[in-house]
This record gives structure tokens, sequence and C-alpha cells, in this order.
């Protein structure tokens, strides 16, 4: 601690990964995520990381190679985007089955077509169904401290399950800011050695049944539902990896799952996911200054969803506002990942408030203090009358 | 005998009967011991049950899976474990074909067994791009009009240490290539000739006389390249006539007698090109 | 749902089985017979077949019929003829 270099988030998360001490990792590079790479390829050729690195053909081997390792014991990393993750999709199901605790950085961009080098969430909001563990970041800071996290959250035998540490392309990935750098010794005693005892691959290790493989024995439901318990486990476990990383790094991120800024009076939230949230910050004390009554919600978590947290907090304010860098098209009531969710948690509470959901910053597109202070706006209103104009709305339309 | 049982293949595996795949995996087994993990399969005919433990993600990541292994166990220091990777042919030349080709260029230390029925036998006989020119199979019903893919070949491109083809009728061939490719450090590419009976339409009890005769035939060369030194490991001074390998499978007998003799003048221009590759270094 | 396997107890990553030996003896309709006097105790059978059924003995060969699916590799393989398959009868 004490050590301060200027990084963007790329060159953060392969800090972060590097702290870590992985042992086999597989590369590949796909824009936004390419820096990254190259500094774990750079890292690793001055022996600053001492692993095995591969350098793969494409994104479905890179993560078929480190289930592989990591079904042999091996603790690992890779990192893709956009049309890279769609691409190993097929092995992206298979892990969490396996129960195989991979970090993998998500450097979000859209999906081709069409699509841009640019951010927007779909990427990884897509793996939401199969069992992966999502919690996206808002600064480089978070980032590090992410990918240290992701390692000892997916490793707790409560949860042996795979996690994307997600950051936004190019608005995070590629911009700098200052980062406090933990000390090696300091990481080395929070992370433990990773030591699989429910999957090892070795000579002497013969199960009856070979893990992984698809469940030929008709056991997928139970399978899948000790995958379930194991995602609601880690809301426990997001939790106190947050609060243990507070206590020796002096940083922490809410309570692990969501971050609360300035809603304790407030009649209105907005909820965002990733760096926008950075800029939302700036118009609610804006906004603040001027009286109104706005709150917001970092939700760094996606999945496990933090259906508890957003119930309380549904309790408290009168309108809701969910920022969705997503579409999902057709959806119910306009699609807008964030805003079903949402609203899933909220449905069964006994006075609901309405919800919103706004669709911005697709294909990159700038999330910019004019746009929070309209969504912003668009909440305290509907706060008021109760009415609700309209489900989804694309803000940034060009009409 | 020259080799024990090793039973690290166990009896009672969902093949069908006559299926060559358990043979195949014994005769690799008995070689290699028990100080092996495996990744993948190895296509319809690895279904025996084992004693070594098996991981599989699906055929379309043979080779990679077996990397990670690899490089695990190197990070580690478990390099003293054999990792093989078993494709079937769909998943060798098909499905995992670029992975493969990756791994050998990486040269990952692993021996990578080909087990080739000659088609995508596990959904039911379709054809993949090792199955042979005119083969019946449900998606080539008039015959396959193109030609098998030369995958051994292919692979010694790739600079590999280590390339072989075998078969099961010549197990001693078969045991003493395995247990060369298991001292040499690298990507080791074993390509195995798998008759099934159910896929080529031929009786069960002649798979294993079909294998031999494959090679009799001139149909299914024997050889090996090491570091690109091309070496023939059979050659009879007389090949037999490609019909009396193909006359015992269905998978052929809508093929008129014009179309066998072509096929038997492509053999004749094969063996020919494979007789002036022996003995010398084709890198 | 009640059942004797309760999810709990199910080890985490489970799936198809490895070591599990299916009673394959159950499939066939023709069995292998040796004539004693004709084997030469080569082992070519017990290399070929596939099941792993037959053993060599200091007697001669042995044939497990719990896994033998009556494939007739053995019959066909054995270069003297001392393996000949016949038909099963069914055991009412």
């Amino acid at each position: 601690m004490g050590t301060y270099k200027i990084l963007d988030g790329n060159d953060a998360a392969a800090h972060g990964v590097a702290l870590s001490r992985p042992d086999v990792m597989a590369i590949f590079p796909i824009t936004p995520n390419t820096t990254l790479i190259n500094g774990l390829a750079e890292m690793h050729a001055k022996g600053e990381i001492k692993c095995e690195n591969v350098t793969v053909e494409n994104e479905h081997s890179a993560l078929s190679i480190i289930a592989g390792a990591a079904a042999a014991g091996a603790r690992t990393f890779t990192a893709s985007a956009s049309q890279g993750v769609v691409h190993m999709e097929e092995v992206l199901w298979m892990i969490p089955g396996s129960r195989l605790p991979l970090v993998m950085a998500i450097c979000n961009r859209s999906i081709s077509n069409p699509g841009s080098l640019q951010c927007s969430h779909s990427d990884s909001l897509l793996q939401r169904d199969n069992g992966w563990l999502q919690l996206y970041c808002e600064t480089s800071q978070e980032v590090l401290d992410t990918a240290i996290q992701s390692y000892k959250i997916a490793e707790d035998k409560r949860v042996l399950l795979p996690i994307h540490f997600c950051l936004d392309g190019y608005v995070l990935s590629a911009n700098a800011t200052p980062v406090d750098m933990p000390e090696q010794e300091e990481v080395d005693e929070f992370l433990p050695k990773y030591k699989p005892d429910h999957f090892y691959l070795d000579p002497t290790v013969v199960p009856d049944i070979a893990p992984g493989s698809p469940s030929y024995r008709g056991l997928e439901t139970e399978l899948r539902y000790q995958i379930e318990e194991a995602q609601e486990r880690a809301k426990t476990v997001i939790t106190e990896v947050n609060t243990d990383f507070a206590k020796k790094f002096g940083r922490s991120y809410g309570n692990g799952l969501i971050e609360e800024y300035r809603t304790e009076d407030a009649k209105g939230v907005l909820i965002t996911m990733g760096s926008m949230t950075g800029t939302a910050r700036v118009v609610v004390d804006q906004m603040r200054e001027e009286g109104k009554p706005i709150g917001l919600v970092k939700l760094r978590s996606f999945r496990p969803f933090p259906t508890e947290d957003l119930k309380e907090i549904g309790k408290r304010v009168e309108a809701i506002g969910f920022v969705d860098r997503n579409f999902s098209h057709g959806g119910a009531s306009g699609g807008a990942i964030g805003a079903i969710e949402t609203s899933r948690a909220l449905y069964h509470l006994e006075e609901r408030p309405p919800l919103l959901g706004f669709v911005a910053g697709i294909g990159g597109r700038d999330v910019t203090y004019d746009d929070f202070r309209y969504m912003a706006n668009k909440v305290l209103k509907t706060a008021k009358t109760k009415k609700v104009e309209k489900e989804v709305e694309w803000i940034q339309l060009m009409r | 005998m020259a080799l024990k049982e090793s039973n690290i293949i166990l009896p009672g595996g969902t093949t069908c009967p006559g299926c060559s795949g358990p043979t195949i995996h014994r005769i690799i087994y008995n070689v290699l011991g028990q100080n092996v993990i495996q990744f993948g399969g190895g296509g319809c005919g690895g279904g025996s049950p084992r004693t070594i433990p098996l991981y599989s993600l699906h055929h379309s990541g043979v080779a990679s899976g077996a990397t990670g292994i690899v490089k695990a166990l190197e990070a580690q220091g478990r390099t003293d474990i054999t990792v093989i990777a078993m494709a079937g042919d769909g998943g060798a030349s098909n499905t995992s074909f670029g992975k493969l080709s990756a791994a050998a260029l990486r040269n990952d230390n692993m021996i990578f067994f080909t087990l080739d029925n000659e088609a995508y036998m596990n959904t039911g006989v379709q054809k993949s791009d090792l199955t042979p020119y005119q083969a019946w199979t449900r998606t080539t019903p008039l015959g396959k009009p193109t030609k098998k893919m030369d995958l051994p070949m292919i692979m010694t491109y790739h600079y590999v240490p280590y390339v072989a083809t075998v078969t099961p009728a010549f197990h001693m061939d078969m045991v003493r290539k395995i247990r060369k490719a298991k001292e040499i450090k690298g990507f080791k590419y074993i390509h195995v000739l798998e008759p099934c009976p159910t896929g080529w339409r031929s009786d069960p009890s002649k798979s294993i006389e079909l294998s031999r005769l494959a090679v009799q035939t001139g149909t299914w060369p024997l050889y090996e390249i090491e570091n690109g030194d091309f070496k023939v490991t059979y050659k009879p001074k007389e090949l037999k006539p490609v019909s009396e390998y193909m006359k015992p499978q269905r998978r052929f007998n809508h093929l008129s007698d014009t179309s066998i003799q072509e096929i038997q003048q492509m053999h004749n221009d094969d063996w020919e090109r494979l007789l002036s590759k022996d003995g010398t270094n084709i890198w | 749902m009640s059942s004797k396997v309760k999810y709990k107890d199910i080890p985490i990553g489970l799936a198809v089985s490895v070591r599990t030996q299916t009673h394959t003896g159950g499939w066939r309709s023709f069995m292998p017979v040796v004539d004693e006097e004709k084997c030469t105790k080569c082992g070519l059978c017990v290399i070929y077949c596939p099941e792993a059924c037959i053993e060599m003995t200091d007697a001669g060969i042995k044939f497990d019929m719990d896994y033998c699916k009556g494939c007739g590799i053995c019959d066909n393989e054995c270069p003297v003829g001392a393996i000949v398959m016949e038909r099963e009868e069914l055991v009412g």
C-alpha cells in the first residue's frame, strides 16, 4: 500500500491478476482487452509472473485450455470481450457445471451486428443464465481490487463457481487514473493457494463418476440446484470478501453487492452498472445541491443478483430508474435486462415503487451529465405522479 | 505374450459388439500404464469404463483441454504424468481441427490419438472429413464425393517430433510406436484406424480382420515420421486388391466394378507416392 | 420429490460414470466355446477381445461371460480355429 501507479482498466486488471499468482493463463487479443493481455504477456516474459502462458488461437480454445488446467488444480486466467465471449459460449456453459473456479475478465463491448468496438454490457449479461458470477467495476482501482477478490470468491469452498469481473471497454479499460498498488506479500496473505478437493485430475484420483461432463445419468436437476444454492451462498461470500479486503487494504465497495450513494432520504434512485456510475455520482451531487432528493445505487454484483438489497431500497424509495447499457430485443415491457431483473425482485413487495427502464450507452455512446439529469428528473417526476409514462425509454435515440 | 494386461480399461462398456475401440484403448493403456490423465472421450469407440481419470468438455475442444492439463502439470511440477488427448475422427478433422493444429504448433507435450472410425458414428453415421471416398453414410447416401483428408501428413507439416499411423490388427507395431511416442517430449500424433461394424456395415466378428486388410491392401499404410524422417513400417511385396477390403463392408456395396477399379488405381498411385517418400526426410 | 439420493449428497461437479461396468453379457446371442486340444495359447484372442473378457491361464483361456457380447472376433481371429461361436440357449 502507498505505491501509486497511473493505470488504465486493462493495466489494473493485469496487475491484479499478476498479484494473484495464476498458474496458467491463456491469452488472446480482442479489442478492447488487447492491452490487458499484452501487459500480461510482457510481465510473464520479464519473469514478473511465474506461470505458464499459453498463446492460443481463438477464444474457444482459451477457455477450454484453462478449464483443463483448472481441472488439474491450477489457478487460471483469461480475458475476452464481445465476439470472443460469444465464440467461447459453448465452453462458458460447461464450466459452472464442472464447478471450476475460473476467473475471467470481460472488457465489455457490443456484440455485432450492428456492433461497435465500444462499450455495451450485452457480452457479459449474455452469461446471466449459465452460473458464472458477475461483478461490474467502476474505476481502475476497483478493477485491480476486484481481480484479487474474484479469486477469493470463486475459490471459496461455499461457492466454487467461475466468475467474470467486468470493465467497460475503452471508457474504463483505456482510461488511466491513479491506482494504489497492494504489495505482493499483502496479497499472498489475503489470497491463499488454490487447493481443490472436489475436482483434481490426477492418476491416483479415480472417482466412480467422471467430474464435469454432461450428466447422462439424469441428474441435471440436482446438479443445477447445487449451482443455484452456490450462487445464493455467493452473496454472503462476496460481502465477506469485501469486508476482509477493506480490513487489509483499506478499500471497500458498498457491501460488495451494491453501493448506495446518497440514498438516505432519497425519493427516487437511479441504478447503474460499470463506469457510468462515476458520471452519475457527479450529477447526483449537483442535483442534491439544488435540493432534489435523488440517490444512486451502484449495482456491483449482477450475479448473484442482490434481490434482498434491492427489496430494501424498494421499500424506502418512491421511484426507481435502472440505467441499462444493454437491450433485450422483444423482451417484456420493452426489454432492458436490469429493469427486468429488478422488477422481478420487487414484484412481491407490498408497496412497489414504479420502475423505469432507461436504455443508454449502447455501442459506447457516452452517458453524459445531461443524460443523467434527464433520467434523474424523470425518476423524481414519477415519484411524485406515480404514473409511468413509458416503461422503457431509449433516451439517446436520435429521433 | 509381450504385453501384460493392465486392467485399466475394464469390460462392460456400452460400445457395440465388435467395436474395435476398446481393443485399441486396451493396447494403448497396456503400454502407457496407470500414470496417465486422459482428456477427451475418443469418439464413439471410447465408451469403456476405465481406472484412470478422464475429463472431457466436448469434441470441439479436445486438444485445447489437454493443453490446459499439460500446462497445469508443468506449473505444478507434476511432469512425470503422461497426458493424452483422445479424439474421434469428427473431433480431429472437423470440430477440433483448429485446436489440434494450434496445439501441435505450440508443441504442447501430449500424445494426441485420433480414433478414426471414418464418420460421425455416435450420432448415427454421418460423414466427417475422414470418411473415405465413395463411402455410404447417412449424409452421403450416394457415396461421399470427396477424398479422405490426409490428417497424419497435415500433422507432420506442423513440424511435430512424431507422427504415426497404426491399427489394432498390427498390435506389436502399435505397441512399439506408442512406446516410442511416450519417450519423446513435445506433440506426438498417432492416428488409429478403428473399424466400426455398425457404421461400415460389416460383420462384428470381422473388425480386426478389416483392420488387417486395410493395411494389406494399402488402404491404410502404416508409417511413422520422426522429425520429418519418413519410414513405412509395413511393406508387403504385393498389395492385396482393394476390393478384398471393400467387399465385406456394405457401405461400399453400391459401387460398380468401374468405380472400384478407379479406386484401385488411386490406391496404386498413392502407394507409389508413399514408397518414394520412404527413407527420406520430407520436411 | 422424495428419493433415496438427495441432491445435497451428490458430490459436486458430478457426471458420467468412468468406472461403472454394464452387464453386457446380457447382450449376446452367440457365445464362444474353446476346444482346449486345439488351443496353442498364442494369446491373440486375449489381445483382440474388445471387452477384455478372455483371460490366459496356465490351463488355457477362460471367458468372462458376465461381459462377453458375443461379437465373434475371437472366433474370427483364432489362427487354429480353436474358438467357435455357438448359439446360446435362452434360459427361461
